[in-house]
């Protein structure tokens, strides 16, 4: 059984991401595992106030809840197609590409599908595209969608 | 995605890359280019010595009957599954890179499917793996197969 990871990240470009992993998805009659990564990561570029842990705990339940939802809007479409899904939402401190990677070996991935722009603007531009990372590590094999 | 450029260098790996592009090509029911780059590029990195013009025009020919002989191969393997394939060979100065990227676009196709090279330490450092660059440089998508 082919086995695709589609890394998104709820961004607008996410949506074509999941059009194309879709047709490949059916291409392959392929298992489709939904992972978005969320974290601490995702905010210390925007803020940088020092939180309580209760604040920290209450962010991360708000960051969870709304992954939780991006990845099953994100599943909708693949299982519309009768096509079998499991979704995860990873919370925690290490990057996105090391998760992505990580889990990736756990599942046994054929294929990692991703955009090649999300969320995080500026830092992209600085420190690499998450899936500049994946592609550079060299994990697993890696489909970019422009 | 109807239309795929598969580029290839001739090396133990391309052979999976093949395998693995027959594998979407089919599932897509996509046409499918073999590309394959060669030419100063790819010798200036072997060796620095001056040479005629006549005897580079013998190894620019030479390499291009070699890359012929691979994109050749490649295709009839394809074409073995059913599966509408073309050949192209670029020789010239452009990196591979480069010509892959030019190609794709230019030509509009919809996905570009190549291997990922592991190289080590410093010529990783300085010069980035082809696939890395590929990834940055098309506008279209672009399968990175490990």
């Amino acid at each position: 059984m082919y086995r695709i990871l589609l890394a998104t990240d709820g961004s607008e470009h996410a949506e074509k991401v999941v059009a194309h992993a879709l047709k490949i998805a059916e291409a392959m009659k392929a298992e489709v595992y939904i992972l978005t990564v969320v974290g601490e990561y995702v905010f210390s570029p925007r803020v940088s106030v020092q939180f309580s842990d209760d604040n920290w705990k209450l962010i991360n339940q708000q960051l969870k809840e709304e992954a939780e939802e991006l990845v099953e809007k994100a599943a909708e479409p693949f299982k519309a197609k009768g096509l079998t899904v499991k979704t995860e939402v990873v919370i925690g401190h290490q990057s996105p590409a090391d998760v992505i990677c990580e889990k990736g070996r756990e599942w046994n991935i054929d294929l990692v599908i991703m955009g090649n722009r999300g969320l995080r603007g500026i830092k992209e531009v600085f420190l690499g595209s998450v899936s500049n990372k994946v592609a550079h590590i060299g994990c697993t094999s890696v489909m970019i969608v422009k | 995605m109807k239309r795929i450029l598969v580029a290839i260098d001739g090396s133990d790996h391309s052979e999976k890359v093949v395998n693995e592009a027959i594998k979407v090509a089919k599932g897509l029911d996509a046409s499918v280019t073999v590309l394959k780059v060669t030419g100063e590029y790819d010798f200036k990195t072997r060796i620095s010595v001056h040479m005629s013009d006549e005897y580079w025009e013998q190894i620019k020919k030479n390499m291009k009957t070699e890359a012929e002989e691979v994109v050749n191969k490649a295709a009839a393997k394809i074409k073995e599954s059913g599966l509408k394939v073309d050949t192209k060979v670029l020789v010239g100065k452009q990196s591979p890179a480069e010509g892959i990227c030019k190609m794709a676009d230019r030509d509009g196709y919809e996905l570009v499917i190549l291997g990922s090279h592991k190289l080590k330490g410093i010529k990783e450092a300085f010069l980035g793996s082809v696939s890395n660059k590929v990834a940055h440089c098309t506008k279209t998508n672009v399968m990175i197969i490990k």
